[in-house]
């Protein structure tokens, strides 16, 4: 008899331990719910494409300030969900200025719908990063998106389960918008310039190309990032010592900017500057770009709610650093442009291919965001290396022929490379860039537990 | 006997896939959606013909902030009626088959000579 429970005993104990410890519940798991992954992303996935819309014709979001907006409303979306993925993988204790205790828990022992309260979040995030520069146009937008998904989510659905989740996602998107409000940024678009900025005077330093006096964003350095420690740590180093001798490894850089665009540029290096540049007067800039991009692969992929929300929240985080990042490098340097150089040093007739925007040249802001984002794009769709096959249609909507890639870091080249045949930056602009893209990529990877195996 | 009605039936299925979605290519919203593109090629090239311009000279029009606007809006609501576009008819298209339809895209607007 004893041997008989002993063995019974045994038996339990066995069946026990081999329960999966992905199963053990964390403790803010709500195990009522429905996961995450049970929902499609394409709600989501809209709202990115809103965002790129609203950026586009919502005064002072240049691309710093758009990297940032991006930035929080993908943290927020995925911090809306990530209680129905793993509580274990919240960005609150991950993220600086959102340390634990920063963002509202769930109740365990409620019953949310996720998709609801990212629903809610990220369209109340989106209000609020645009606030005070938001056209009734764009705030109507947003409104009927969020309750023409809410309609559509909440079909069947308990309303007291709706409405607790509309509450919890409102709360996810006021508590992560007081963390936005003392990194820096904060309301940045009505002071897109950050008057007043004494220009310094040198010879090597960047002046005027065009009717814009004053350089975008020169304090954009002293941001907070998301990663801590992510802006020294991916810092390019110096660029090639500055020269007016004609036989300067920098003068060889400015004159190859220069036989560029005078003589080597055909038509297809044109058609990838401006493709690149997506719009003279009015773009979602380019982080908006990578975004776009991303969202256009998440959608292919029939991405659930999971996979859509991991990855915006990897590109924000990417997206927003970059931009950090890079302008920090652009500040301590505050590098002389290729069409201010070459008109003074080599041919003062010279005509970039594309408009250079304001600020200064090293690093490039292109190659610093496609770094990141490729990083972010190669985990979620791609081998190590890189490959994976894909048309980017995202730019059809402008008038662009669609191009065509087999290889995310290729992509990120030609990204870098289109400023070069622009004639707006030097080759080390971009290849400097594109290393810092790299190293803030590599971080949002590595520093940061993302949930892995996701639908 | 069984066998050669099952491998009918599947070839069956996937011909009758491949030619609903060669008939997209002749339809009339495919032609219109062409003639969306081509009109958005236009635009965009105007755009960047007027960037360069005012860049080597800005007083090359009287009032240019107006007229970046009227294009810059004239392009947005055209973006969007592409972009509904493009979702009605590559929502459910695998990736060779989206490639296939910016080939015959490109091709269709490579007659009508937009750029």
């Amino acid at each position: 008899m004893m041997k008989r429970l002993s063995l019974l005993l045994l038996l339990t104990l066995l069946i026990a331990s081999c329960q999966n410890d992905d199963e053990t519940i964390d403790p803010i798991d709500s195990p009522l719910s429905d996961k995450t992954s049970t929902y499609a992303g394409e709600f989501l996935q809209d709202y990115i494409t809103l965002t790129c819309k609203v950026a586009q014709t919502t005064d002072g979001f240049f691309p710093t300030q758009a990297a940032r907006a991006y930035g929080y409303i993908g943290v927020t979306a995925y911090e809306s969900v990530v209680n129905g993925i793993n509580a274990t993988y919240r960005l609150e204790g991950q993220i600086d200025g959102m340390p634990e205790g920063s963002i509202p828990d769930p109740d365990s022992n409620l019953k949310y719908n996720w998709a609801i309260s990212c629903n809610a979040a990220t369209a109340e995030m989106m209000r609020l990063m645009f606030d005070l520069n938001l056209s009734d146009e764009n705030r109507n937008e947003i409104n009927s998106l969020e309750l023409d998904n809410l309609a559509a989510l909440s079909i069947g659905g308990n309303q007291d389960v709706i409405d607790r989740s509309i509450a919890y996602g409102l709360s996810i998107a006021e508590a992560i918008y007081e963390v936005s409000t003392t990194d820096g940024g904060h309301e940045s678009y009505l002071d897109p310039f950050q008057l007043p900025y004494d220009l310094e005077i040198d010879d090597y330093c960047w002046v005027p190309t065009d009717n814009t006096l004053n350089p975008l964003s020169p304090y954009w350095m002293e941001n907070r990032s998301f990663i801590s420690g992510i802006i020294e740590s991916s810092q390019p180093g110096e660029h090639i010592a500055f020269s007016t001798d004609p036989s300067s490894e920098f003068y060889g850089q400015a004159f190859d900017t220069y036989q560029q665009v005078t003589e080597f540029n055909a038509d297809e290096e044109r058609t990838i500057a401006e493709y690149w540049a997506d719009d003279p007067f009015a773009t979602c800039t380019p982080a908006g770009h990578t975004f776009s991009i991303v969202n256009q692969l998440l959608g292919e992929a029939n991405a659930t709610l999971e996979k859509t929300a991991v990855g915006i929240g990897m590109m924000s985080v990417a997206e927003n650093d970059a931009f950090i990042s890079c302008w920090k490098s652009k500040y301590d340097y505050v590098l002389i442009r290729p069409v201010s150089y070459i008109k003074e040093y080599i041919d003062p007739d010279f005509e970039t291919t594309i408009g250079t925007p304001p600020f200064p040249a090293y690093t490039s802001g292109h190659s610093a965001e496609v770094g990141a984002g490729v990083k972010v794009l190669i985990h979620l769709f791609a081998e190590e290396n890189g490959d994976y096959i894909f048309t980017d249609l995202s730019q059809l909507q402008y008038g662009f022929s669609a191009r065509s890639y087999d290889n995310f870091y290729e992509m990120a080249d030609e990204c870098a490379l289109s400023r070069f045949y622009g004639g707006i930056h030097f080759e080390m602009d971009n290849s400097k860039g594109l290393d810092l893209g790299f190293a803030v990529g590599d971080a949002v990877l590595n520093d940061i537990s993302w949930p892995d195996n996701i639908q | 006997m069984r066998y050669v009605l099952v491998c009918m039936l599947i070839f069956n299925l996937t011909s009758c896939e491949l030619s609903e979605k060669e008939s997209v290519y002749a339809q009339p919203a495919f032609t219109e959606f062409v003639n969306l593109q081509c009109e958005a090629r236009k635009l965009k090239n105007e755009r960047f013909t007027l960037a360069g311009k005012l860049r080597q000279d800005e007083n090359y029009v009287s009032n240019p902030d107006s007229l970046k606007k009227a294009l810059a809006s004239q392009g947005r609501e055209l973006g969007d009626r592409i972009r509904q576009g493009l979702d009605h008819f590559t929502t459910e298209m695998s990736l060779d088959q989206k490639r296939t339809f910016n080939d015959s895209l490109e091709a269709r607007i490579a007659q009508l000579n937009c750029e």
